[in-house]
């Protein structure tokens, strides 16, 4: 498969590149190193039941539970399996909180390393090039742009994500939301809050 | 992995994850030989970072057709330096 068209096309039409995948697909499935079902169903899985549902279930516990957040801050990985959540590409998580003066934010310079257990398959902005250069050499603008003004005093922290660590965000908790259930919260926790390029309100 | 609960929600904030099906399935090939070891997912990152470094020194990543075809051309990569193609 040397005479494979490389990276080198640019954007490769969309017909060709279908014709590379499904190529690539029967000689696996021929050569039994995949299984179709299994396909079908990895793909059903990040499409439908995985996604920044199960981190907002975490950030709410964390906001009503103490001992839990002080779990979350020690050992993300073992603190987010309590609510069952885990497996790949959570193998190794690191959960930072946001304060008063601590603005952390998340990205993968080099691929798009991202916790899939707790927010699914990264959005498109996530892997595009423009994000991950950015998001380390001027997180104030990129953070703007996001529509999230900071204070001067707050400092940002940048997180580029590995294939061995990953992170989360946990976000603040908006102001006015002390009357609210554990599940009235995770409705208000948005994905872009736990990668650290929002800020969370209680009007959503 | 209990995620029974959220089942019948959205998962990504209202995109779709996959734009295509064909990046669907590269991504689960991917993700499959990787549970069946035929490589690591570390080998899989630097494969792909490579890829996406490579085509970033004249090019930019805006879309995710772009993005997964970088992704199946590190699968391709990958398979044939391990003698999965031939």
């Amino acid at each position: 498969m040397g005479d494979l068209p490389s990276n080198h096309h640019h954007h490769a039409p969309a017909s060709e590149i279908e014709e590379r995948v499904k190529k690539l697909e029967s000689l696996l499935i021929e050569k039994k190193l995949v299984d179709p079902q299994s396909l079908d169903k990895l793909v059903d899985t990040y499409e439908h039941r995985v996604g920044p549902k199960n981190g907002a279930a975490v950030v709410a516990r964390a906001w009503t539970d103490e001992s839990f957040k002080q779990m979350l801050l020690e050992d993300a990985t073992a603190a987010i399996a309590t609510l069952g959540f885990g497996g790949r590409q959570g193998e190794h998580m690191v959960c930072v909180e946001n304060t008063a003066s601590v603005h952390n934010m998340v990205v993968c310079t080099l691929c798009s390393c991202y916790p899939w257990p707790v927010l699914g398959l990264p959005p498109a902005w996530y892997k595009a090039s423009s994000y991950r250069a950015r998001a380390v050499s001027e997180p104030r603008e990129v953070l703007q742009e996001f529509g999230v003004a900071l204070a001067h005093e707050v400092e940002v922290k940048v997180w580029d994500s590995t294939a061995e660590i990953r992170y989360l965000v946990l976000p603040m908790r908006p102001q006015g939301t002390e009357d609210y259930s554990e599940s009235q919260l995770a409705e208000l926790v948005t994905r872009d809050s736990m990668i650290g390029v929002d800020v969370l309100s209680a009007s959503r | 992995m209990d995620t029974s609960r959220f089942s019948s929600m959205p998962t990504a904030n209202g995109e779709p994850v996959f734009a295509s099906p064909w990046q669907a399935k590269t991504f689960a090939m991917a993700v499959q030989l990787n549970e069946s070891g035929v490589f690591t997912w570390s080998e899989w990152a630097d494969e792909l970072s490579t890829h996406i470094a490579e085509f970033e020194k004249s090019s930019s990543i805006v879309d995710s057709d772009q993005y997964y075809t970088l992704w199946q051309s590190a699968l391709e990569t990958v398979l044939s330096r391990k003698g999965k193609l031939s």
